[in-house]
């Protein structure tokens, strides 16, 4: 017996994978490594006092009454998609890099030029639910009504539907039922234990996973990260591993990116510095997710 | 493009110049601002001693240490006087030796318990913002209390460092009612309680 066999609600875990035994894959124009940059775009989405939520996000100073507008909060969120994001699409045209965005469906209503600015530059737009909200804390009828939501207000924003998905942190117990369910889904991002993609099973239905990562993550800043070379030294390092694996056994790499965070000038920068590095290696592969997903589902399925 | 909520206080602006910033032609068509900001709060941090409930416990290089909330925490109380008497005179020397002027924003309270550093702020070419009466929660305030401790710091700075000051930035972020109450009172010519920008922008009439 490989997987855990339990009767709780859920998908069942699988602790065991690949196996040691990871499949040979060959990338397009046989590269040694895919590179999946992902860009979340949630702010506008997040807890909010003024969207009617009991409590905003958590601020930088733990004495902010939580049922009190947090002004500042609400300003550093404004950067990304006011600052940051124009940004780091400026830095993906300048060194020809196509990326994913894990989109918030609010976030986009909220700045309509930047959402159509996404597909218009080639970038691609995984669905990172209606708001940025923990989809544990919904019953599973709510969670099903954003789904359908959110795929509704990204297909008007951005010109086309979400065929990804990706919750924020994690997913409900419900939640890849839920996809599968709706249908015209290929993939989620819901896991972090692998690093290639892989099939599951949803009650009979074959499933595309795309793992993610929060280890290559600029999230990592308000915890570990200190100067905007910690981040692209971890970035480096994650690249010559995989590269050095990918000799023999091509993998993919993950990177997560927050316009409030990455899209300031020191840390994006740091990226900056580690695109250019990763593009001075030949068999380097920048690709979207869905191009990943596309590649799985044409090779591997 | 913007959120209209029915609650009080600014309307966010998530769009802002949308990608397209006015082009800027500083003095000497230089390529960037730089804004070296001092916060000037040692003295007026939350302390047992000024009748506060607890004393300030971070915001300094020691980490956190579990201390009783009403004891005064000498520690930190000293490790927020090196600011005052040692840091504040070291950052002085540099910028004069390297010949930049810089912007204080001072905590009103801070500058009355060291009116020699008070003076010197201006005395050296450096700008004054207020910080706020004391280095505190605007949000714990009423808007009749935060209105009286602008009035307080516009006087006590203008006191102390011989001219009133003329922008304001809030201990980390403003109330609902900050812009409006420094609007109302007059005389401040803009604020900086936003971090949402690479330029400064115009919020118009209100």
């Amino acid at each position: 017996v490989t997987a855990v066999d339990n009767t709780i609600a859920g998908p069942r875990r699988d602790v065991v994978g690949y196996n040691g035994k990871p499949p040979k894959v060959t990338w397009p124009g046989a590269a040694r490594i895919a590179i999946s940059l992902v860009v979340n775009y949630e702010e506008g989405s997040e807890r909010a006092v003024g969207d009617g939520d009991p409590r905003g996000e958590q601020g930088a100073q733990p004495s902010w009454p939580a049922s009190k507008r947090d002004l500042a909060l609400e300003s550093l969120y404004e950067y990304g998609s006011r600052v940051g994001f124009w940004r780091l699409l400026a830095i993906f045209d300048e060194l020809d890099v196509k990326t994913t965005f894990y989109a918030c469906a609010v976030a986009l209503e909220r700045n309509r030029d930047a959402a159509k600015e996404i597909r218009g530059r080639g970038h691609d737009v995984v669905s990172h639910g209606y708001r940025w909200e923990d989809v544990v804390l919904l019953t599973r009828e709510e969670e099903r009504d954003h789904i359908r939501r959110a795929i509704a207000s990204i297909e008007e924003t951005t010109g086309e539907r979400p065929v990804g998905w990706y919750c924020r942190y994690g997913p409900s117990v419900n939640t890849r039922e839920l996809l599968v369910e709706e249908g015209g889904f290929t993939y989620d991002c819901d896991a972090y234990n692998d690093d290639l993609p892989y099939w599951t099973t949803v009650h009979g239905t074959k499933h595309l996973v795309v793992p993610y990562s929060l280890a290559a993550n600029d999230i990592k800043f308000q915890s570990s990260y200190g100067s905007p070379k910690d981040f692209e030294d971890y970035l480096k390092s994650n690249f010559d591993r995989l590269y050095k694996e990918g000799e023999t056994y091509p993998k993919m790499m993950s990177i997560g990116l927050h316009m409030r965070l990455a899209g300031r000038p020191g840390r994006a920068q740091g990226l900056f510095n580690f695109i250019e590095y990763a593009q001075s290696f030949p068999g380097v592969w920048f690709a979207t997710r869905g191009e990943i997903a596309q590649h799985w589902f044409d090779h591997h399925a | 493009m913007t959120i209209d909520t029915p609650i009080p206080g600014p309307v966010r602006d998530l769009v802002g110049y949308n990608g397209n910033p006015p082009k800027v032609t500083w003095p000497g068509n230089a390529r960037i601002a730089i804004s070296l900001v001092v916060n000037y709060e040692e003295g007026s941090e939350l302390a047992i001693g000024d009748g506060d409930p607890r004393t300030e416990r971070g915001y300094h290089d020691a980490p956190y240490y579990p201390w009783p909330d009403g004891e005064r925490d000498l520690a930190s109380e000293s490790m927020y006087e090196y600011g005052s008497r040692a840091g504040f005179w070291r950052l002085m020397d540099i910028f004069d030796e390297l010949n930049v002027k810089s912007t204080f924003y001072a905590c009103a309270v801070a500058l009355e318990r060291n009116r020699d550093a008070a003076r010197e702020i201006r005395a050296r070419g450096h700008d004054v913002v207020s910080h706020g009466y004391r280095w505190e929660d605007v949000t714990l305030l009423t808007r009749d209390e935060e209105r009286d401790h602008i009035a307080r710091a516009i006087a006590s700075i203008e006191e102390t460092t011989g001219a009133r000051p003329v922008g304001w930035y809030c201990r980390y972020g403003p109330s609902v009612n900050t812009r409006e109450l420094v609007v109302e009172e007059g005389g401040f010519t803009y604020d900086c309680d936003a971090y949402n920008d690479d330029l400064p922008l115009d919020h118009g009439p209100r």
